[in-house]
């Protein structure tokens, strides 16, 4: 080994010529290791790095201009030493200054010459920088989380990683759709990365060990050495859902034992990444993508409706995803948080209702409304803020269906335009399992039944690609959740034609097109002419239906032949608190959701009549809507029984079936903190649960939906005693 | 003495904070892209830790933009890197790297890396 100075290597360059490669090579190896020596001036390394790299490209003839490169790096070189001299200059200025310099030999710096096969200039740090062996890990076969791991680290770790896992998938995605988009594959290459690295320092050596498999295929794409061609895309789809395994493992280990699993297709998946050859999915990568997907940012259109949401979904919807910092909690302690917060507001109302506070002792107790007063405000506040915290973003169960609707298309044989838009909004956590099975139901409706297939498009004369879209809002203390395709609509016939083949009606006879559509929601009903394994199996709709009306949705649809259809879906804000009018019915009081009146009133005897096959009927300003009178239906004592004594309020589960409740008496509007029946009874008919009222009794909330079905059938439904005798 | 760690992991920040912690540090920056560090950065910053990709701005474009500044030209740079392929190295230090240490690294090894660094700060 000769030692070598940067004057020595300066001097030895300019002697080089283009055709010299052993030599060139030499100086590249000496040049790089000179160029991390701590004892070469900070100004002087970029230089001596760029000489060690020009080199480099001489050495490994990645240079089409040998001459022109070389005396680039002679360049680079020269200016290395000229700016060590110059550092050295400054050095003994500040010397003679009488200030003390550590170092200042740079210029005669040595490092060995060395042969071109040594290893990296530094050597790697710990000696686990090598990925684990991962390949000849056994499916199944089980681990430990390391000992000595940071958990909390850990538990940041997941929740990190499930975010960037999230962003990659979304990303993956939109390549299908542009395979050249460079910042998507740099997306996808990133998560694998930082999974990677980050998994390596917490002993998470499998998890790293794959994370580099991966990141190396989409590193290949990044580099464009390969294309993101289908069979490149199933490998990376997978690698994302090998990660989200991996994951979620860790997350259950870490509550439980504490035990890895290795999950299923794990060997097999690095294998098939390690040996990816593009070549051999030639024939899939001929096959048009047939998945796009665009998601538009929150448009200025529902601007409005987001001013009109209520504070509980702003103040979260600012939170937004730049790093902040969070705490997990368990879900359950948050729940109970929250139901104690409303026994709270309930219990604070109770003492603003107090007639010491409110009453005609009011004046006596000035300063303690005061007080109450101001009590009242915190506990809101406090309520706004608890709820909030349970709201989350659907961005994640948008992607996912992002996800599903690549699979679906590529099945149906579909091209299709995937556009999701209003990710942002916010919604309870509560909610998110329970709309998303139905909105995976609607979305494969959707594209195997919703669009024609490309040729049929086509001669329609529309685009072969057709579109769905996903959207979600606030509008008036609502979310609205709207899937609309722009494929065929429903047909109007065959649903009539069905529906009777089926017994469900016996003609169209004096049906509107939205009360057909609905049709489709009845039990057994399916439309499709062809049962594939996708959808068609006839059961779906009614269980879409059940599903958003068990968290006290409404879904509306909308269809235009040949145009498409739009199924709209409309959620409370949160589940925790119902916005109701109280009202009473004899000895009883009930809650009826606001969200479901239209309005109430006292009515003229003019206004009533019973027409035959329909029963009692109300008739306002044209339309004739059924009535129900509430004390008959639930079998209550005491009621009024003439409607113009009592009032009539009309009622709808959607916008089409109004319905007409006679009440006693409105007891005002109340906010109340559902609770299951269960809780007491069980289920009963008409009735979705209870609430404790201010004064410490019990309400019964209504289900309207019931009720109006209920009251079409002329059932009644007695209350069960114990509910009496609760309220 | 205050380090400004920039990292798009808010894990790895915490790591590379970590051990900075063990070693003996304890004044802190920390930035989640290129670009939200140059923001940081002031003359009070006098050891930069970068990782090497991130989004918007990456570990090399921050440390290139950095040497331009008058007060970034002398600040040592390390960039926290996952692969020690030299071409790579031999690129960021071109940018104004001064060293790297490979994930996952021991606070040792950072130690030494941030100590053969310091003198040649002047």
């Amino acid at each position: 080994m000769t030692p070598l100075t940067l004057d020595d290597a300066a001097a030895l360059l300019v002697q080089l010529e283009p055709t010299d490669q052993e030599d060139i090579a030499k100086l590249r190896e000496a040049l790089a290791d000179l160029a991390l020596d701590v004892q070469v001036p900070l100004a002087a390394q970029p230089l001596v790095a760029r000489a060690a790299r020009l080199l480099g490209e001489l050495a490994d003839h990645r240079t089409d201009d040998r001459e022109a490169t070389l005396a680039a790096a002679n360049v680079a070189l020269d200016d290395a030493v000229t700016a060590v001299e110059a550092a050295e200059r400054r050095a003994a200025a500040r010397r003679d200054g009488g200030e003390a310099r550590a170092s200042s030999a740079a210029a005669t710096t040595t490092a060995p010459i060395v042969v071109p096969e040594m290893p990296s200039p530094v050597a790697p740090a710990a000696s686990s920088s090598t990925p684990a062996p991962a390949a000849t890990v056994v499916d199944g076969s089980v681990d430990t989380v390391p000992d000595d791991s940071d958990l909390d680290l850990l538990r940041d770790f997941i929740i990190e990683s499930v975010e960037c896992v999230a962003n990659s998938e979304a990303a993956l995605l939109t390549l299908e759709a542009s395979p050249d988009d460079a910042e998507a594959v740099n997306t996808v290459f990133r998560a694998f990365h930082t999974v990677k690295g980050t998994s390596a320092f917490l002993g998470l050596h499998r998890m790293a060990g794959f994370a580099h498999e991966a990141e190396s295929l989409l590193s290949r794409v990044r580099d464009r050495e390969i294309a993101y061609t289908s069979g490149c895309a199933e490998l990376s789809l997978r690698s994302v859902d090998m990660l989200k395994a991996m994951l979620a493992d860790i997350d259950r280990a870490l509550a439980g034992d504490r035990r890895l699993v290795v999950p299923v297709g794990y060997s097999a998946l690095i294998a098939a990444l390690a040996s990816y050859d593009p070549s051999h999915d030639a024939s899939l990568a001929a096959s048009p993508h047939s998945v796009a997907t665009t998601s538009t940012a929150a448009e200025s259109g529902d601007d409005t409706a987001r001013r009109a949401a209520p504070a509980a979904a702003t103040a979260g919807a600012t939170t937004g995803t730049t790093g902040d910092s969070t705490v997990r909690v368990r879900t359950d302690r948050l729940d109970r948080l929250i139901d104690l917060i409303g026994e709270l507001v309930i219990a604070e109302s109770m003492i603003a209702g107090d007639p010491l506070v409110s009453g005609s002792a009011g004046g006596v107790h000035h300063d303690l409304a005061r007080k109450v007063t101001h009590a009242g405000k915190i506990t809101r506040e406090l309520q706004e803020l608890a709820m909030s915290m349970r709201m989350v973003p659907l961005r994640t169960m948008f992607s996912k269906l992002t996800r599903l609707v690549r699979d679906v298309a590529i099945k149906a044989g579909k091209q299709v335009e995937f556009v999701t838009d209003g990710e942002d909004t916010e919604i309870d956590r509560n909610m998110v399992d329970i709309l998303g099975d139905p909105l995976v139901h609607m979305v494969r409706n959707a594209i195997d039944h919703g669009l024609e297939a490309p040729d049929q498009r086509e001669a329609a004369g529309k685009a072969r690609q057709g579109q769905v879209r996903l959207s979600a809002y606030h509008a008036g203390g609502n979310v609205v959740v709207e899937l609309r395709d722009d494929g065929n609509g429903l047909d109007r016939d065959r649903i009539i034609r069905k529906a009777i083949e089926k017994g469900l009606i016996e003609s169209d006879k004096g049906m509107s097109d939205s009360e057909i559509f609905a049709l489709i929601f009845a039990p057994g009903f399916s439309t499709a002419d062809t049962v594939t394994d996708l959808s068609g199996r006839g059961v779906g709709m009614d269980v879409v239906r059940r599903n958003i009306e068990s968290i006290r949705g409404r879904i509306d649809i909308a269809s235009a032949p040949g145009k498409g259809t739009t199924f709209t879906i409309r959620l409370p804000l949160t589940l925790a608190v119902t916005d109701g009018m109280l009202v009473r019915v004899g000895t009883e009081r009930f809650i009826v959701p606001t969200v479901n009146i239209h309005m109430s009133f006292r009515p003229e005897p003019s206004m009533l009549s019973t027409v035959v096959g329909r029963g009692e009927v109300v008739m306002l300003r044209g339309e004739v809507m059924p009535m129900v009178r509430l004390h008959r239906l639930f079998g209550v004592a005491d009621a009024v029984e003439h409607p113009t004594d009592g009032l009539l309020m009309i009622v709808g589960d959607g916008e089409q079936r109004r319905t007409v409740l006679l009440v006693d008496e409105l007891l005002g509007q109340q906010q109340v903190v559902a609770k299951s029946l269960g809780e007491w009874l069980g289920t009963v008919r008409g009735i979705s649960g209870g609430a404790i009222l201010g004064d410490g009794r019990v309400g019964l909330i209504l289900d309207v939906g019931d009720v109006v079905a209920l009251g079409q059938s002329g059932a009644s439904v007695p209350l069960p005693a114990g509910i009496a005798l609760a309220a | 003495m205050k380090f400004l760690v920039v990292d798009d992991s808010a894990t790895m920040r915490r790591i590379v904070v970590n051990a900075l912690q063990r070693i003996g540090f304890n004044e802190f920056v920390e930035a989640g892209d290129g670009q939200e560090a140059l923001g940081k950065y002031d003359e009070s910053v006098k050891f930069v830790i970068t990782d090497w990709n991130m989004p918007n701005m990456s570990g090399t474009e921050f440390t290139k933009a950095l040497r331009e500044r008058p007060d970034g030209r002398d600040v040592p740079v390390l960039m926290v890197t996952a692969r020690s392929v030299r071409e790579d190295i031999l690129t960021a230090m071109e940018a104004g790297v001064n060293n790297y240490v490979v994930k996952p690294f021991t606070p040792q090894v950072l130690k030494e890396k941030i100590d053969a660094l310091l003198p040649a700060a002047a």
